[in-house]
């Protein structure tokens, strides 16, 4: 045990610290159906890269350039007409597996093609590009403080902003956020009481305890590690973290560097591995019995244009990949939604794929499955919820 | 400051301040050194003795004339210091070295090591330019005689927002610094838009220098060699969303397109370029960015409703970005966001549209912009109850230079590092919208913890903000709880009775954590 925690379970003993104490820290042998880890990949991953309509004739001249490797040596996944790039070896074994499902065409209403615009839409998840309260915050909120949300990440993002309690959080780099528990300490807590600012320093301070329960953790191995290069590194210490933490019903992580406009090649085909080997080490590190009790969904703000651009980019789009992954899956091995094909017809303006799946009908799906919410909760962490995939 | 006299004069202070309710400080009156601290952590990086001293008894005006228009001078050693760097090598010689068909690249071609060496070595030079671009940028923000314009530029930066780390733009930083600086002086939107497009590093970031017209002379030879080569749309919607008209402002996807085709053909200056292509007619060459016409798109085209005759080159990207600059979306855009940073993270509309038409009457001038916000009731009231939340960097340069009020923040690589950690590094946002202004993007459990632990090191004295580690000089800055207090400025009575009883150097961590000071 380390000192700070068991300086934090005198505290308690003292009954200083009972008022505030986060709900995951006392560990009842109590937990929720199952779990959900939400992955956001931003700026707009071209899905039809990573997973693509092989058996489409039109595939080779719409994307001569990026089309070729996975013509060549793409991975079948099953019978749905798709393959995956080699550089996604690792979920096409997990779609083998029936441990992956995806969704060719998900996404939102976004017409704007704004990264910025179409991420804010993404996880407010009320149908709005406004608003202050993100669909993961509601639904933490929905627990009551029973069970808790966490963001691997040094800020809230949107889809975590505006819950009560704020969201745990815990960067997975950056220097370790231990403060010096000291007189000028409780000084600096009693001025910042009752502000926000006081009640982020309040969870701060409880997180680090847990952080630092944690057997085995080494902080330092995780430093560094922001984005989707330090992926695969990352998932190891947050499958630690979830598997300590049963409380910790729910999980948010995203990631950079999907925004592809030129030598998209080179790009995706050294992030794509990462996110594949991310979650393997997140399917290690959790273990069987947790792994088959976790669903990971992993969206990205918007899908980039069909046909490949000018400097052997894409540009931004409208539909996107959708994948969705866990130990014991209904839809495992399945295709989620259906596949127009690419004739100019079907595509979103002649020039993206169209949305065929609701970001909402998918959230709200992995919600039942892992939360066991009843729908009237999921209308309302999801207004205009058309119904689950 | 024995307490009972402190408290007796915050009374007075507050007697004052109640009387003055209401009556909002024009522009040309002088300001007292409340107010001027306040302005300085507004609109500055805090106060330090000089600055506080130079500042109060100013007006408004005369600090925003000097921030536009004053040199930004540095303390000698910081001067040399940075003039040490390589970041600070002209940027020909740099690019010459390292730039396309660079000498780097060529040497290590003969060691016939592929070119992965040459290029992990100009990659490893590359960051360790970039670090100390950046490291110059923070020494210079915390040091400058003229904050105000420091402030400005680092707003500008943020708004024209480059990650430095892609490709060839490590060695471009600073280079890119200078230009937005030197039309930081012109006082105008349109100069300050000119000098990021029409720089290299903007041109290789939104991957515009690769954009290529399909029907373009260079598009038909790389083609018959079996390449294709086409438009990129990156820099177009950028430039619309981001740059200047803003989000939601009624540009369409075909508005992108054609202006995706006008600035075809602008991009960076490639040696590699077979001579014919160097010297086309109608090629332009302004540093290291190069207009070649053989990559345009000389067709007609329409943006935003206006016609762009066929057969014009660099003339018609000039007149596009006149066009973007004076649109009354970008007036009411660059208003918002200078309203957000300057004022409050919900600004009145009414003063945003006052501040728009300024923009607007003016041409485009950055003073006239922000003058309607300096001279509103708005601004004096919140002066003197200061919302906005520091962004990191804001809070760590007021820390450092609250923690060395009498000598310059001479430890480049600690502020370097603290800016990373906190998340806010100059050159390193990898998305073009720039970090954030808000307290939503800054407020959160992991960013307190940090700010609590670097107060208690600077503030108790002990976080070696003078010089860096190698410096001959020390490395602590002679800190005492008088020029803490001095730069903290007067506190509420609830912060007062918390810091009753502690030490002098727990008081200075505290002051340094304290509420008031992570406002700004």
């Amino acid at each position: 045990m380390s000192d700070l925690n068991r300086q934090r379970r005198r505290l308690l003993g003292a009954g200083l610290l009972s008022a505030a104490l986060p709900a995951f820290a006392l560990e009842r042998p109590e937990r929720p159906d199952g779990r959900f880890i939400f992955l956001f990949l931003r700026g707009g991953l071209d899905g039809l890269f990573a997973f693509a309509p092989a058996a489409d004739p039109r595939l080779a001249s719409l994307r001569p350039g990026l089309a070729k490797t996975v013509l060549s040596d793409g991975q079948p996944l099953g019978s749905t007409g798709f393959a995956a790039h080699p550089s996604c070896r690792a979920l096409s074994d997990l779609f083998a597996r029936r441990e992956l499902a995806f969704a060719p065409c998900a996404g939102t209403p976004d017409k704007s093609r704004s990264h910025f615009q179409a991420q804010d839409l993404f996880e407010l998840g009320n149908g709005d590009t406004r608003g202050q309260q993100g669909w993961l915050a509601r639904a933490g909120e929905a627990w009551q403080g029973r069970f808790r949300l966490i963001g691997f990440t040094a800020n809230p993002p949107l889809a975590l902003q505006g819950a009560t309690p704020p969201a745990d959080l815990m960067p997975l780099a950056g220097s370790s956020l231990q403060v010096r528990q000291n007189r000028s300490l409780d000084a600096i807590m009693a001025m910042h009481a009752q502000q926000a600012s006081g009640r982020a320093l309040d969870q701060a301070m409880q997180t680090q305890a847990e952080l630092d329960a944690i057997q085995g953790m080494d902080a330092r191995a995780a430093r560094g590690a922001a984005g989707i290069n330090g992926f695969a590194r990352s998932a190891e210490t947050m499958a630690r973290v979830l598997r300590d933490n049963p409380r910790l019903a729910m999980a948010f992580l995203d990631l950079g560097g999907f925004d592809t406009h030129a030598n998209q090649e080179n790009s995706l085909g050294r992030s794509l591995p990462q996110l594949g080997e991310g979650l393997l080490a997140l399917k290690t590190g959790l273990g069987e019995a947790e792994w088959r009790r976790t669903q990971v969904l992993i969206c990205t703000e918007f899908g980039r244009t069909v046909r490949e651009n000018g400097t052997q980019g894409t540009d931004h789009g409208h539909g996107s990949l959708a994948l969705l992954a866990g130990g014991a899956l209904r839809q495992g091995g399945r295709m989620l939604g259906d596949f127009a094909g690419l004739a100019d017809s079907a595509l979103n303006e002649g020039r993206d794929l169209p949305v065929r799946v609701d970001w909402r009908s998918l959230i709200g799906r992995v919600l039942q499955d892992t939360q066991g919410f009843p729908l009237a909760t999921l209308q309302r962490i999801l207004p205009g919820l058309p119904g689950l995939a | 400051m024995p307490a009972p006299s402190r408290r007796r004069r915050a009374l007075i202070a507050g007697l004052l301040l109640s009387i003055h309710l209401g009556v909002h400080a024009d522009l040309d009156q002088p300001l007292d050194q409340d107010t001027a601290r306040a302005l300085l952590n507004r609109f500055g990086y805090g106060a330090n003795r000089a600055s506080l001293d130079a500042t109060t008894g100013q007006s408004l005006r005369q600090y925003l004339e000097r921030a536009l228009h004053a040199p930004s001078r540095q303390p000698e050693t910081i001067r040399q210091q940075i003039a040490g760097f390589a970041s600070a090598t002209p940027v020909e010689t740099l690019w010459a070295d390292f730039g396309p068909g660079g000498v780097v690249r060529q040497d290590a071609r003969t060691t016939r090591m592929a070119d992965g060496v040459a290029r992990n070595e100009s990659e490893i030079r590359g960051r360790q330019i970039l670090e100390q671009a950046a490291t110059a940028r923070l020494l210079e923000s915390a040091n400058s005689d003229n904050p105000g314009h420091e402030v400005l530029l680092n707003f500008w930066l943020n708004h024209f927002s480059i990650h430095g780390l892609k490709t060839l733009n490590k060695f471009l930083m600073a280079d890119y610094t200078r230009h937005l600086q030197q039309a930081l002086h012109e006082d105008t939107f349109l100069a300050l838009l000119r000098a990021s497009f029409f720089h290299p590093a903007m041109q290789l970031y939104l991957d515009n220098a690769q954009s290529t017209a399909p029907e373009s002379p260079f598009a038909q030879r790389a083609s018959a060699r079996g390449k294709t080569l086409g438009l990129n749309e990156n820099l177009a919607r950028e430039l619309l969303e981001l740059h200047t008209l803003g989000i939601d402002s009624g540009y369409t996807q075909a508005d992108i397109q054609a202006l995706a085709r006008i600035i075809s053909g602008a991009g960076i200056v490639n040696p590699q370029l077979p001579p014919a292509g160097r010297g086309a007619q109608g090629s332009v060459q302004r540093g290291l960015f190069f207009f070649n016409p053989l990559r345009h798109d000389f067709s007609a085209k329409t943006l935003l409703g206006k016609p762009y005759p066929a057969g014009r080159g660099i003339e018609e990207i000039e007149a596009a970005l006149v066009q973007l600059a004076g649109h009354p979306a970008t007036a009411r855009h660059i208003a918002g966001k200078l309203a957000r940073r300057f004022l409050a993270d919900a600004p009145p509309p009414a003063l945003v549209e006052r501040m728009a038409a300024g923009f607007l009457r003016s041409g485009g001038k950055i003073s006239a912009t922000l003058l309607p916000l300096l001279d509103s009731r708005e601004f004096a009231d919140s002066l003197r109850q200061p919302s906005k939340f520091k962004e990191p960097v804001d809070y760590l340069l007021s820390v450092a230079r609250a923690a060395c009020f009498d000598q310059p923040v001479g430890n480049g690589p600690l502020l370097w590092r603290t800016a990373q950690d906190l998340g806010q590094a100059p050159f390193m946002r990898t998305t073009p919208d720039g970090y954030g202004s808000q307290e939503s993007d800054w407020l959160s459990p992991p960013a307190m913890a940090k700010r609590i632990r670097l107060a208690q090191l600077a503030g108790s004295g002990q976080a070696p903000l003078a010089a860096p580690r190698d410096a001959e000089a020390p490395q602590r800055c002679r800190s005492d709880l008088a020029a803490l207090r001095q730069a903290v400025g007067p506190l509420p009575e609830t912060a007062r009775q918390a810091l009753a009883g502690l030490n002098p150097a727990e008081e200075g961590a505290a002051l340094l954590a304290s509420p008031a000071f992570m406002r700004r």
